[in-house]
């Protein structure tokens, strides 16, 4: 599954561990899941959508 | 017990958890936001590394009543049982990645586990290996569970 976390996290210029602090995460699940390497389970897809005040599909793009 | 068993026992503690520290980002709760039971786990495992050392010295001068030779040896278990309810609470206040990571390292070091101890019960059992003690069991599974976790950290990296 695709993303934009990163984009929408250098639009605000937050950090990794800024984002981390506000979804309550660490630094490197920011990364994993920036990077593709992570899928987020289905609360924290929606901790993220509400922080960006997106829904989850304008974040994540699901490629099955 | 012996001064050996002792310093043995402290040195695989002590490298086990700088070895965690170096395979795993954070060290071994990841970077969590829970400081508290990591203080509660370090409290306790310093109890144990004490209970221990006194144990040892009131074996070897005889200090212990031969009635209570088994209870006294249980004692560290107390100490170590608290360390252990303590890296639970740190295991459950991890987020969902840090968790998915220390699980597929625990399910890592099961495996190994079970393939070193058994080959070598089957070796003692049938090959004339000589016997080992219990306190293998624990060092196996601590440094399997390390890497365990190195392994599934770089998959996430």
């Amino acid at each position: 599954m695709k993303n934009i976390l990163r984009q929408l996290r250098a639009e605000r210029e937050w950090s990794q561990a800024e984002l981390g602090a506000r979804l309550d995460v660490s630094r490197q699940t920011i990364n994993a899941l920036e990077v593709g390497k992570y899928d987020p389970s289905l609360p924290l897809a929606y901790k993220i959508a509400r922080l960006f005040e997106r829904t989850i599909e304008d974040i994540f793009i699901y490629e099955g | 017990m012996d001064l050996l068993g002792f310093l043995g026992g402290v040195a695989i503690g002590v490298g086990g958890g700088l070895l965690a520290k170096w395979a795993i980002p954070g060290g071994p709760w990841g970077g969590s936001p829970d400081k508290t039971s990591r203080k509660r786990f370090i409290l306790w495992m310093g109890v144990y590394v004490v209970t221990v050392g006194a144990l040892t010295f009131a074996f070897n001068n005889k200090l212990i009543p031969p009635s209570l030779t088994i209870q006294a040896a249980l004692v560290p278990m107390i100490p170590a049982i608290l360390a252990g309810f303590a890296s639970l609470d740190g295991y459950r206040a991890m987020d969902e990645l840090q968790r998915r990571i220390q699980s597929e390292g625990i399910i890592f070091a099961f495996f190994i586990t079970a393939i070193v101890t058994f080959s070598y019960g089957f070796l003692e059992a049938y090959a004339g290996f000589p016997k080992q003690s219990m306190f293998f069991v624990w060092p196996v599974l601590a440094l399997s569970w390390c890497l365990g976790s190195y392994l599934a950290t770089r998959r996430y990296r």
